[in-house]
């Protein structure tokens, strides 16, 4: 599965390229800016350009690992450990009963293998937000540090009988600090291992 | 937030109830049927051999 699109951050705006393929495998490059190419070939993390830092944790973290792909892939391989924490949640404290939405079900998902920790940052908690009426996922959140950290996954566009979120933001404590706006979407057959090697 | 606590507890007494009254199996697929719709709204790109 290929996205390409135009990401937004704190580095500027530049097109971007994700390569997502079974096994969790994937290919993230920039067009553009700093022309990174960050790699995850099933047991590796590298950036072509140096370390993997705060800079790049983010954009795995919203670009990759918040993917329905991503999550999906890691509940079926059991890599992660998946929780069911309620359905039709409200997304306020809003208890009238005319109340007209949206509502959500929320799943707990922990990744606990090294390859999930790999991809997810770290050992904790994200919780998975699909909305209970269009059945899609809305959001992926989670903690760190204290801030909360949420990426949504919006504008849901149909191409065939495949759906993608068209637009991926995400929110620190409320700020933008990512959007990724999505102008391309593939399927395609699969690559070789090297694509995610180098 | 009182009533997103009351919500939480009341979901995971009805997840312990159907726990103990069904099938593990069962009980998974009873639990998750927003996930697993969400994933079929992705077609079959996760389904297809070798991608």
């Amino acid at each position: 599965m290929v996205l390409t699109g135009t990401l937004i951050d704190a580095s500027g705006s530049r097109p971007v390229r994700i390569t997502w393929q079974n096994g969790n495998l994937f290919r993230l490059e920039e067009l553009g800016g700093a022309q990174r190419v960050l790699l995850f070939d099933g047991t590796k993390l590298r950036n072509t350009q140096g370390t993997v830092g705060d800079d790049e944790r983010r954009m795995i973290d919203s670009l990759i690992a918040a993917l329905p792909e991503t999550i999906f892939w890691q509940s079926a391989s059991h890599s992660v450990a998946l929780r069911f924490l309620g359905g039709r949640f409200r997304a306020t404290e809003d208890t009238s009963a005319d109340y007209a939405g949206p509502f959500s079900d929320v799943y707990s998902l922990m990744p606990g293998a090294p390859a999930a920790q790999a991809v997810f940052g770290s050992a904790g908690e994200d919780l998975v937000w699909i909305d209970s009426d269009a059945l899609l996922i809305a959001q992926v959140t989670h903690t760190d540090n204290g801030r909360h950290i949420a990426t949504q996954l919006t504008n849901w566009t149909a191409q065939g009988a495949q759906w993608y979120p068209a637009s991926i933001t995400r929110l620190e404590d409320g700020q933008q600090t990512l959007a990724f706006q999505v102008t391309g979407f593939q399927v395609n057959s699969a690559s070789g291992i090297t694509l995610f090697q180098n | 937030m009182r009533t997103a606590l009351l919500c939480l507890a009341l979901a995971g007494a009805q997840i312990e109830a159907q726990t103990a009254a069904a099938p593990a199996l069962l009980s998974a697929n009873q639990l998750m049927p927003g996930l697993r719709e969400a994933k079929a709204k992705l077609g079959d790109r996760l389904s297809v051999a070798g991608e």
